[in-house]
């Protein structure tokens, strides 16, 4: 044994000190707290007050450490300044693996601390946890290295990547209603069938309860496929013997995950999961899957978010007590039933979304976020009384019951009703992703691999004799492996690029970016705004904000699609940017009130002289992405403009062309016509300007323009950082449709009866509504009143 | 090892309990209360009898009766070089825990034999030496106790199986009577 360790003197020495003798040799034993060397240095006393007395003490030195002096690295009569180290010496055990504070390989107790080693703790050589199943055993960096790097090895030759699962509403859902078991018993439930194929086991630890847990359709098919390319690792808030059951149920014979099950009493924090409790070292080759992307706040760039896996409706995570209470914005959706289903025109996969928590759950909800700082303990007997509750309210009873009633309500012939279906989909598009992510990178790492053996090849000297060591090549080069993390991003950067979303009803409070749903969206290549403006090419409207303010503007702002929720939900799980069509929500009512009072203001206004195009004249509200900030905006896009159609405006064509292939037609057709109309009126307004003519007329509204966008009250908010990326974004977007406009030779409103977009709004409105004069911008401040108190009463209500 | 150990300890009892069988309550507490726990330096494995049970106290203030007992137990104290027989419970690539009846017990891979070397590839994975000889969860294990720890109801020791004689059993009915089949 024998492993040098280097000691440094410490800072409590009155530097500079002066060595007067050593006392050991190279070679030489030392134990603990022996003196090692003598040393001098001189000090100031204080005689009196205010006079000084420089005096030289000598002191010795004390060896923190034990075992066989190596080498010196002072000299006698050196002079040291600063702390440095002094020796090397070969210990016995460098204590690098403990156990509770001893260490594992010589059995000495790391806590003992004295005057020599109060500045080096033994406990401070081994801090990384490496093992899954106990928080005890810790190892130093350098184990935790070479562990991590022969594990990474091992990978690599395999083939393999690691792959985190979560288990709660990703792989399985677990509810304790003991309703569960009675529709199990009673084939002529309309539930059985859903229900038989559910599994349960009992925990002691909470006193007998009956743990009913289904997996996820497919799942063992897709963790048997999905083992050939991971090594399987279980992460979860559970307790220890719970996650042991449900991985005895899905993985009955542990050939999948083996011993790597880490459960909340090992995670080492309650409310977040971290990649590096299990890998300390590097998370390159790690990918998670978890349906919650809160839990994992260090470790985003690895996670693929699951869609919520929720069989028994209504019922949560029942281990989620310990982690942050969920921002649950997440979606409301109907439930599913009689006549629910049929708000949904989404495919199949939309019964995938989490249902909304129903009354009982919101209570417990409120109760955790109550008690979110509290205690493991007390979270834990919350947790019990959680799921006492659950086997008391029996919700899955009651909703059945629920069901059934409703219909007695409207007169139908009494059917049968299926609560509980069993028609998820997630599993097939995970394991597609993640089939996609370990191709990707181990073609990147193949790739890199190839680069570095031909860019090593040259290095041959022609004439070179000396025989090279044949490298063995085993196919695994640690420094050359990829970023799981990068690679997960440029995968699903490219779904949703050049979108500008923004949402009504899906985010409570707070800023859509900050969302999960936004945190989401903006990984999948989004942008995500909070208001609805020209810029924004969707708009995500949850069922119960089908009539809101931003839906109206969207409305009158023709370009913009209007979209269910579950088209981005939809989105979001299958990596795919899906056909809109299924999804729109139906605005056609919201359109002809929308025609009326256009109508109505264009009679008002009919005697208003008409005069030439002022910017947004088009839009009624004056609701452009106009701010306190937009004069700037303005400034720079016009800039922008000025110079790009100065140079390139012949390469306009071409470029746009090739945009345009991307993504689909529709899409295109919508997102140019939108910023045809903010380019035009830009340009014009710079016309404007140019001429010296008309200039009072657009400054006049400009000034309105804030007060217009008010009825929002949040557009002051945006940020200096946002603004800076919209105009970015705005850029490509411009030139894309200056060109189409050079091409058309029309105005915004040209390619509207054309267009095959179920959104627009061709209505008479319109006609008018370009002819509205000076007059009419009086007029809209009556229906800015209106408006904003129509967005307050529905913020009101949102509330 | 196992020690008979005389000792002593007050036990309370609410006064719902005053009646004429008030002792053998007392002695259900004791029972319910000192078997199976860790005090620190030892496990108290199972009270033999109780030999004095003193006249019942009332505490001020709750009413309670507080009663001091004397009793004998069969305790069992691991020492550090101490062999002794366990089941191993999780192996890992640092080494294996172990559980020697109540004890958790790690040995660290530096002190298990060179040729036997963690395999992480076999399922589930097991420290092998590619023959006869594998470790993993459920293999019986013989051990030596390098040093021990404990704290207030827990104690977790290190060990070795880098010695004669140390390490797998083949056979579970070659463990003699160890602690491990005491406790099981």
């Amino acid at each position: 044994m024998g492993d040098v360790r280097v000691v440094h003197m410490g800072t409590r020495l009155h530097y500079p000190v002066t060595i007067t003798r050593l006392l050991k040799k190279p070679g030489d034993a030392i134990e603990a707290r022996q003196v090692v060397f003598e040393y001098k240095f001189s000090w100031q006393r204080e005689i009196e007050e205010g006079r000084f007395k420089e005096e030289t003490s000598y002191a010795d030195f004390e060896s923190p450490a034990e075992g066989t002096l190596r080498e010196w690295k002072i000299e006698q009569g050196e002079v040291v300044k600063a702390p440095q180290p002094y020796m090397a010496i070969e210990e016995a055990c460098p204590h690098d693996v403990q156990l509770g504070n001893m260490c594992a390989k010589c059995g000495k107790d790391m806590t003992e601390v004295n005057f020599a080693t109060a500045e080096e703790r033994d406990t401070d050589r081994a801090n990384v946890n490496m093992v899954h199943d106990n928080v005890g055993l810790v190892v130093s960096n350098e184990i935790a290295m070479s562990n991590e790097y022969s594990a990474q090895k091992r990978l690599l030759s395999q083939r393999k990547l690691s792959l985190v699962v979560d288990l709660d509403q990703t792989v399985i859902h677990a509810c304790v209603d003991r309703t569960v078991a009675e529709w199990k018993a009673d084939p002529s439930n309309p539930n059985y069938e859903a229900v038989c194929k559910t599994k349960a086991f009992t925990l002691t630890e909470t006193h007998d309860l009956v743990y009913h847990v289904k997996m996820r359709p497919g799942l063992s098919d897709f963790l048997a496929e999905v083992s050939e390319m991971y090594e399987l690792h279980v992460y979860t808030m559970g307790t220890r013997s719970y996650a042991e059951n449900i991985v005895a149920l899905i993985d009955p014979d542990h050939t999948l995950f083996g011993q790597r099950i880490i459960t909340r009493t090992e995670s080492g924090s309650m409310h977040a999961k971290s990649l590096q409790r299990i890998f300390p070292v590097s998370t390159n080759m790690v990918v998670i899957i978890d349906d919650r992307s809160d839990v994992w706040p260090h470790n985003r760039p690895n996670l693929i978010k699951v869609v919520p896996y929720a069989f028994f409706k209504g019922i949560g995570d029942i281990n989620s007590n310990f982690l942050p209470p969920a921002t649950k914005e997440a979606l409301p959706v109907a439930l599913p039933g009689a006549n629910g289903s049929a708000a949904n025109p989404g495919p199949a996969t939309t019964e995938a979304q989490p249902p909304t928590a129903p009354d009982a759950d919101k209570a417990v909800l409120a109760m955790r976020l109550k008690d979110d700082e509290e205690k493991l303990k007390e979270q834990a007997e919350e947790q019990e009384k959680d799921l006492q509750q659950q086997v008391e309210d029996r919700p899955l009873l009651h909703m059945q019951e629920e069901l059934e009633k409703e219909d007695e309500a409207q007169g139908e012939e009494p059917k049968r009703h299926i609560l509980l279906t069993d028609d998820d989909e997630e599993l097939i598009a995970l394991q597609d992703h993640l089939t996609d992510v370990h191709k990707a990178f181990y073609a990147l790492y193949d790739k890199r691999r190839r680069q570095r053996k031909s860019g090593q090849a040259p290095q041959h000297k022609p004439g070179e004799t000396k025989v090279r060591r044949p490298s063995n090549d085993t196919g695994v080069d640690l420094s050359l492996v990829p970023d799981v993390g990068d690679i997960l991003e440029n995968l699903k950067q490219s779904v949703l690029e050049g979108l500008v979303i923004a949402t009504s009803g899906l985010v409570k409070g707070g800023r859509v970016e900050y969302s999960e749903i936004g945190q989401q969206a903006q990984a999948f290549g989004a942008q995500v705004v909070d208001e609805v403006s020209k810029r924004i090419t969707h708009l995500v409207v949850s069922p119960t904000h089908e009539r809101s303010e931003k839906v109206r503007q969207a409305v009158r702002l023709r370009s913009i699609r209007i979209v269910s929720q579950s088209w981005l939900v939809d989105c979001l799980s299958q990596w795919r940017r899906l056909d809109e069509s299924a999804y729109y929500v139906s605005v056609e009512s919201l359109r002809r009130e929308e025609a009326e009072r256009r109508r109505k203001q264009g009679e008002a206004g009919s005697g208003s002289v008409s005069r030439d195009a002022t910017p947004d004249e088009d839009d009624p509200t004056g609701q452009l992405d106009l701010g306190d900030d937009d004069d700037m905006d303005d400034e720079e896009f016009r800039k922008l403009l000025d110079l790009d159609s100065d140079e390139d405006f012949g390469d306009m064509n071409t470029t746009t062309d090739d945009d345009d292939d991307e993504g689909s037609e529709t899409d295109d057709d919508g997102s140019s016509r939108a910023s045809d109309a903010d380019l035009k009126s830009s340009q014009e307004s710079e016309a404007g300007t140019n001429n010296g003519a008309s200039t009072t007329v657009p400054s006049r509204t400009k000034r309105k323009k804030p007060s217009g966008e008010d009825t929002d009250g949040e557009s002051d908010r945006e940020s200096v950082m946002a603004k800076k990326q919209r105009i970015a974004r705005s850029r490509p977007s411009g030139l894309r449709s200056e060109a189409v406009i050079v091409e058309n030779g029309t105005g915004p409103d040209a390619g509207d009866e054309s267009t095959t977009l179920p959104t627009p709004g061709t209505n008479g409105g319109d006609v008018v509504n370009l002819d509205r004069g000076e007059e009419e911008i009086d007029f809209d401040e009556d229906e800015l009143e209106r408006d904003m108190e129509a967005a307050f009463e529905e913020a009101g209500g949102d509330n | 090892m196992f020690f008979l150990r005389n000792m002593e300890r007050r036990v309370t009892l609410h006064p719902s309990f005053f009646c004429k069988d008030a002792h053998d309550l007392v002695i259900d507490n004791l029972l319910r209360d000192v078997e199976g726990s860790c005090s620190g330096n030892y496990y108290i494995i199972s009270i033999m009898d109780t030999f004095d049970i003193s006249e019942g106290r009332i505490l001020p203030g709750t009413g309670m009766a507080e009663f001091t007992v004397g009793y004998r137990a069969v305790v069992w104290r691991p020492f550090k070089g101490e062999t002794v027989d366990g089941i191993v419970v999780s192996v890992n690539p640092q080494g294996f825990f172990a559980q020697v009846g109540p004890l958790k017990l790690f040995v660290s891979s530096h002190l298990i034999p060179d040729d036997i070397r963690w395999d992480p590839n076999a399922t589930p994975a097991q420290f092998t030496n590619n023959e006869d000889i594998n470790i993993t969860p459920g293999s019986s294990v013989r051990v030596k106790i390098l040093g021990t720890r404990s704290e207030v109801g827990e104690m977790w020791a290190i060990g070795s199986i880098k010695e004669d004689y140390l390490g797998a059993l083949q056979d579970a009915s070659e463990t003699f009577g160890g602690a491990a089949l005491d406790e099981d």
